[in-house]
């Protein structure tokens, strides 16, 4: 081999090696071919070339990855995601606009327009997305969670829900079939989500009853942990499951969101006693700190031990099939 | 369609081609305005491949280096013929107005 030949071979060193082993040769006699008499090896323009011809079919074979390994597991996201971005929205629109109807009588107050839209649009992503109309799904995905979630994030209310509208409308970009989701999932496996994040709301609500001093004596507060203890386990179990790839794929999309947001429900019932607030760390109560840190450091944990059980699934898997 | 794109397809319209030769005739076609190198070509050949508009024909050794050809698909053709018509209309819109158009005939006038 000449130097020459040898200075365009490093370069094609940067091309995916199923692409090498097709075509390196033949590139390199196309290279050998164009190059000017006198010329001693590849030249700037062409370095650039064959750096960014090698980027661009990278890049082609881990999109046509993603689409066809993780298409599945994003339908199954995107589907569970945009359910309890729907229910969620859909019941603090319900709620605020009874708190407007109990205050104000029929009056129509314009602020609750934002939010009653996303309450209204989340469901119909969902519809689009399981009748197959995936394409009008995604549009509409992208537009509530853009044009209607971000500017409410922006005044402050439903942080974590806007976010996770982004998240669940990339899930739904990334999924070939939308209508997959639902038939991946199976009606039991949906309820029981569903199930769980009225679970989560009634705790919600019975904490808010209690706020407003609408609790009877008897009812203390830590009963409501039994709805949100309820909940979490059904949301876990239908978020995450590990029997198929597409499955596993899915738990560890939604391993990250999922737990924050029932961390967060949690958060909102008195677990922590007061009297820990007493100690101040900096600007700060000792409690807001063990607040933050478990916000952190539960959805880190989770989705370590998500990845965990996922390789555990595979060996298990490849076990079998052996 | 990107006019490189649509140049390799071009290419390959009548006869098989290796990269070499796909490589002289776009820039022949193009009168020397499209010079496609290498890491441009076969990141092309590779889309066109995936997108099944293009296929192996056959390789040969030529010098002791391999030459594979490469053919247009039946897909290949089709989705040549609809880009070639589209941009013939877009060409005859183009000329039908400038006929049509004040600069043009008093530019004819100036002319004559």
């Amino acid at each position: 081999m000449t130097e020459f030949e040898h200075r365009y071979r490093r370069l094609l060193r940067l091309y995916p090696m199923e692409h090498r082993e097709a075509h390196e040769d033949e590139m390199l006699g196309v290279l050998l071919a164009s190059a000017r008499p006198g010329q001693q090896g590849p030249t700037i323009r062409e370095a650039l070339d064959l750096i960014l011809g090698a980027f661009a079919i990278h890049l082609r074979r881990i999109l046509r990855t993603i689409r066809r390994d993780w298409a599945d597991a994003f339908a199954i996201a995107s589907l569970l995601l945009s359910l309890l971005v729907a229910m969620a929205f859909g019941m603090l629109a319900g709620r605020f606009l009874l708190l407007n109807i109990i205050e104000h009588g029929a009056q129509w107050n314009s602020a609750y327009l934002l939010l009653a839209s996303i309450g209204a649009a989340w469901p119909c992503v969902i519809i689009l997305a399981i009748t197959g109309r995936r394409r009008a799904s995604v549009v509409v995905a992208w537009t509530t969670a853009l044009a209607l979630g971000v500017p409410l994030a922006i005044q402050g209310a439903m942080v974590d829900f806007a976010a996770l509208g982004v998240l669940a409308a990339f899930f739904a970009t990334g999924s070939r079939r939308s209508a997959r989701g639902f038939t991946l999932i199976g009606g039991s496996r949906a309820i029981s989500f569903v199930a769980g994040v009225v679970g989560l709301a009634l705790a919600y609500g019975y904490r808010e009853a209690g706020d407003a001093g609408l609790r009877p004596a008897w009812a203390g507060p830590r009963l409501a942990l039994i709805p949100l203890l309820i909940g979490i386990i059904l949301i876990a179990r239908a978020a995450f499951r590990f029997g198929g790839s597409a499955d596993r794929r899915a738990s560890v999309l939604l391993a990250l969101p999922v737990t924050a947001i029932l961390v967060g429900a949690a958060q909102t019932m008195p677990l922590i006693p007061e009297s820990i607030n007493e100690t101040t760390i900096g600007t700060h109560s000792l409690g807001y700190w063990i607040e933050l840190g478990l916000r952190v450091v539960l959805p880190l944990v989770a989705f370590v031990l998500v990845l965990l059980r996922v390789r555990r699934a595979r060996r298990q898997s490849g076990h079998a099939s052996r | 369609m990107q006019q490189p794109t649509f140049l390799i397809l071009t290419a390959l319209a009548d006869r098989p081609q290796h990269g070499y030769g796909i490589m002289t005739d776009v820039e022949r076609m193009s009168d020397g305005s499209v010079r496609l190198r290498a890491g441009t070509l076969y990141a092309a050949l590779d889309r066109l491949r995936e997108e099944g508009f293009i296929q192996i024909d056959h390789e040969e050794i030529v010098d002791a280096r391999l030459r594979r050809y490469y053919s247009l698909t039946d897909d290949g053709a089709t989705r040549l013929a609809a880009e070639a018509d589209r941009l013939r209309r877009h060409a005859q819109t183009a000329s039908r107005r400038l006929r049509a158009s004040r600069i043009t005939n008093a530019a004819a006038r100036g002319v004559s």
